[in-house]
């Protein structure tokens, strides 16, 4: 915003009703001051050192005075562009398919990417378990078996405990 | 008639244009060639490649004469094709150049005072041609055409508030830039004050 307004200032853009104040703020804050002396200098740099087209001689301008008339002599004023049929009907059509898209993008990915796709998965499993079930118990029951970790350290551990010497069980348990 | 068109606005001649009188497009011609000039200029580097946007505007201008809607000035309407001319002009340049830092600044050694200045305006305007398009456009139709923040968005054909954003930030780009370069900032200040003082005395003898 700072920088805005030091433009307007600096330009002589600025709302006579706030140039006062932009007055007061600019004496009151140094930085801002020092911004616009900053943007002043480059202001007089580039109008100083425009690198401007060379001086050229009034003939040189008749010439290409001239040479226009000459070209502008040999052209016609264009009709003002009408509207085509395909521009006339670009934009209902443009608006139709845009509403298709969404209206598809709705329809056909929601289920996919929703928590509707989630649950029709789960639908379809479940289905294909009864059947499973309903055909092998067996393979079922090791389909749905189940060992977590707990288990498998209680497994380990009776493993060991048979294993276990006296003298070790001793040892670990006391006399 | 072109004599008769001279005390008319630009927007009366073109409505003469329009009636059929071809011969009062040349008063616009004469009229606005040589601003034109210069902005092609300050775009390509290049008097002849700027002669040519110049001339292709003004045919452009012609041909499209019926399009143009009062809405904004004739002279912002020309500058904008001018502006567009210069910029596929630049971009086909740029197509046949492999590199386009190496493109001199054709600056006229004689017009010059001095190899400083010379040095200086080159430095100063290789920043200016770095900057963006946008920008660099608001910043010469400023700077070297004095257009106001409404010519200039008519020319660029965007919003009054961009155009001066685009100007604002051309502006502090360049303050940076310039005061990053540390001998550049020596040499602008120093010349600076050599035409504050010339003005100064020039506008006292003018007194």
């Amino acid at each position: 915003m700072k920088e805005q307004w030091i433009i307007d200032y600096l330009e002589s853009e600025a709302d006579p009703a706030l140039w006062l104040e932009m007055k007061r703020e600019l004496a009151e804050n140094w930085q801002a001051q020092q911004e616009l002396n900053d943007l002043k200098e480059t202001k007089e740099s580039l109008e100083n050192f425009s690198g401007e087209l060379p001086e050229l001689s009034e003939d040189f301008f008749e010439q290409m005075h001239e040479k226009i008339m000459a070209q502008v002599e040999q052209k016609e004023i264009l009709p003002v562009p009408q509207p085509t049929v395909l521009s006339k009907i670009k934009r209902p059509v443009t608006a139709a398919s845009a509403f298709l898209a969404i209206f598809l993008a709705v329809v056909v990915q929601t289920p996919l990417t929703s928590e509707n796709s989630t649950h029709l998965a789960q639908k379809q499993a479940f289905e294909e378990m009864v059947i499973l079930a309903m055909q092998d118990p067996q393979s079922l029951a090791q389909l749905t078996s189940y060992q977590g970790a707990s288990d498998f350290f209680v497994d380990a551990a009776s493993e060991n405990f048979d294993d276990l010497s006296i003298h070790q069980f001793q040892k670990v348990m006391g006399p | 008639m072109a004599e008769i068109s001279g005390n008319l606005t630009d927007n009366e001649i073109v409505s003469l244009v329009m009636e059929g009188d071809r011969k009062a497009f040349s008063t616009l011609v004469k009229r606005h060639q040589k601003p034109l000039l210069r902005v092609a200029y300050r775009f390509v580097k290049d008097l002849d490649a700027a002669e040519d946007v110049v001339q292709e505007s003004f045919i452009k201008a012609y041909e499209r004469l019926s399009s143009f809607e009062a809405r904004s000035t004739f002279k912002s309407w020309l500058f904008q094709i001018c502006v567009n001319t210069a910029k596929n002009k630049l971009r086909d340049r740029m197509d046949d150049m492999s590199d386009i830092e190496d493109v001199p600044l054709a600056v006229n050694a004689q017009a010059e005072a001095s190899l400083v200045h010379n040095a200086v305006s080159q430095l100063i305007q290789t920043h200016v041609d770095q900057l963006p398009f946008k920008q660099k456009t608001a910043l010469v139709m400023r700077i070297y055409e004095d257009m106001s923040f409404k010519e200039i968005a008519e020319v660029m054909d965007c919003p009054y508030d961009t155009a001066k954003a685009n100007y604002r930030h051309a502006l502090m780009r360049l303050k940076d830039e310039l005061s990053s370069n540390k001998d550049l900032a020596q040499w602008t200040q120093e010349m600076n004050t050599f035409f504050t003082e010339i003005n100064r005395r020039v506008a006292e003898v003018e007194s």
